[in-house]
């Protein structure tokens, strides 16, 4: 589990984070999404102690981070933007080097090696100098790096940056295997990346999370209360008159040539009909009408492109 | 402690999988034996001289253990020179690739990380420190020289290490640029150095200040085959000093 109650950093006279509260809960994977410089790599560098924030509380299960910086430190792992490697060593001994120093006992720590390699797919190159080894195996390194003391709390800072295609599907696979007792932060770029992988996306924009919402099963839910409205006489500002009704909470136009409309209805309706009445009233005809889901991709645009958007989305 | 002899086998096994300590080593050797062998030389053919004259070059006569002295000082003078390009990678390095992220976010203690790293650079320096050994070997084995100046010599070598070692990773400290740190370091050491060679007979309390400071004087007491206690103690403190100063730029977060 890991809390942030209200933390701020600030670097010199820029806030690169502002107020953010964020609680996860365990077994929850969460997808940090957001442009470059919106504060997500401080956040992790934050959540891991290797910054300090400038005000506010991190807790990370349970314990502040800053009362047992060993306790919590233990507990997670942590994959930096740049892999933490050495070049000059081989990779068993870079991933024997890291376990003892995050306090893996003598005993059990070959056989975590061992896990972690073949975990990661590192067999082939265990017994190569990490220098000499492709970008997407450094990665996979730096990824085994993290899991080596079994932790709780994962925390990965673009995991997939540099991987081809089916490097991609494999490293999503072994974050999907993460079991559910668990929690795992990882940032990313890739849109897709959230939807396969996570239960639940932040959005962060400079420095502050603009939006929070939970994937998966919950979506499917909440997108049965999404439509696309084909509308015919576009004239008449269909937006505006259609944003006066009571029954929706949320409407846009999702792509300025064409000629639907998106509508959110209010979570005590459950029929589409009375919306189709209601614009008839109000002289917006409606052509046809079908349910839809807003995908993360157009979820990530209007959430950046217009905050105004996101704070009604916010849930 | 594990932790802390972890971070020492680390630095160790990334150490000797660069060719420099083996190409430092060599020339180190060199240079030692080079000079060894010049002042041998000098030091036969004033012996050759005094006994061709008798007493009459006047004084007690050119011992072994001039040789000795001459020899460990030049020793102090090249460990002075080595030092240096030995510890300016030592945290400098681990900021510039990043790795720093890793020894940070793990429950690792700042004192185990220094302490980690001085005893690994330590190890490596008693490496070349034990490469001298000819010197003496060569002399017991041609004269008779005194078994406890030698041993105090070797006390003396392994004090300035430490003093040295500390010294250069507090520079390490300061810059993410190896080069930098290293030439820092450099300039520190010979600093210390000087202060001692520059002060030697003057009696002006400034000048007697930067005498005691400096570690040129205190350990030409050891190469003299004088052991007290003062002087180790002026190491260990010296160590400490700079170590401490260490721990406090790497726990201050300014640099991360």
């Amino acid at each position: 589990m890991i809390e942030l109650e209200h933390v701020y950093k600030r670097f010199g006279e820029r806030f690169a984070v502002k107020d953010v509260t964020l609680k996860v809960p365990t077994g929850q994977v969460v997808g940090f999404l957001g442009p470059n410089g919106a504060g997500k790599s401080t956040t992790m560098k934050m959540i891991t102690g290797l910054i300090s924030p400038t005000e506010g509380q991190i807790r990370v299960c349970g314990r502040d981070i800053f009362d047992y910086p060993m306790e919590t430190k233990e507990v997670v792992g942590f994959l930096p933007e740049t892999p933490p490697l050495y070049l000059d060593m081989l990779v068993t001994d870079y991933l024997k080097f890291v376990g003892e120093i995050r306090g893996v006992s003598a005993k059990t720590l070959r056989s975590r090696v061992d896990h972690v390699i073949s975990h990661c797919q590192l067999d082939e190159v265990r017994h190569r100098l990490i220098g000499n080894l492709s970008k997407g195996y450094k990665q996979r390194v730096g990824i085994a790096q993290a899991l080596i003391h079994d932790p709780q709390v994962i925390v990965l800072d673009e995991p997939t940056i540099g991987l081809d295609p089916a490097q991609i599907l494999e490293i999503r696979q072994l974050m999907r295997s993460f079991s559910k007792v668990r929690t795992v932060i990882l940032s990313t770029h890739i849109m897709q990346e959230v939807t396969a992988v996570c239960d639940r996306v932040v959005i962060i924009n400079e420095g502050q999370i603009v939006a929070d919402r939970l994937l998966g099963q919950t979506q499917e839910h909440a997108d049965s209360k999404d439509f696309m409205l084909d509308v015919v006489n576009w004239d008449k500002d269909p937006v505006s008159l259609v944003k006066g009704l009571s029954m929706v909470t949320q409407v846009f136009r999702r792509d300025p040539a064409g000629t639907e409309l998106f509508v959110k209805l209010n979570g005590a309706m459950t029929d589409i009909y009375p919306l189709v009445e209601a614009c008839k009233e109000r002289g917006v005809i409606v052509r046809s009408v079908r349910p839809t889901s807003l995908n993360i991709e157009d979820f990530y645009l209007s959430v950046i492109s217009g905050q105004e958007h996101a704070k009604e989305m916010v849930q | 402690m594990r932790k802390l002899l972890a971070i020492s086998r680390k630095e160790l096994n990334v150490f000797f999988h660069s060719p420099i300590p083996y190409i430092s080593i060599g020339i180190f050797g060199l240079i030692i034996g080079y000079i060894f062998n010049a002042f041998l030389a000098k030091y036969l053919i004033v012996q050759r001289q005094q006994m061709m004259f008798g007493g009459a070059m006047g004084g007690g006569g050119l011992s072994i253990h001039v040789l000795l002295q001459a020899t460990f000082q030049n020793i102090h003078f090249f460990l002075m020179l080595t030092i240096p390009f030995l510890t300016m990678r030592s945290i400098a390095e681990e900021r510039a690739n990043q790795t720093a992220a890793l020894l940070f976010t793990v429950p690792l203690r700042v004192s185990q990380i220094l302490g980690g790293k001085f005893l690994s650079l330590m190890a490596v320096m008693l490496l070349y420190i034990a490469y001298t050994a000819f010197v003496p070997i060569f002399c017991f084995v041609y004269s008779t020289p005194d078994l406890s100046m030698v041993l105090y010599s070797y006390v003396g070598l392994i004090c300035l290490a430490m003093a040295y070692v500390s010294l250069g990773i507090f520079c390490s400290t300061l810059t993410k640029n190896q080069m930098l740190a290293g030439v820092l370091a450099f300039v520190f050491c010979i600093s210390f150095f000087l202060f001692g060679v520059l002060t030697r007979d003057s009696t002006h309390i400034v000048a007697q200040v930067f005498n005691y400071l400096s570690v040129t004087g205190h350990v030409q007491n050891f190469f003299k085959g004088v052991f007290s206690l003062k002087d180790v103690m002026y190491f260990v403190s010296f160590s400490f000093f700079w170590l401490f100063l260490s721990h406090q730029m790497l726990e201050g977060q300014g640099w991360r």
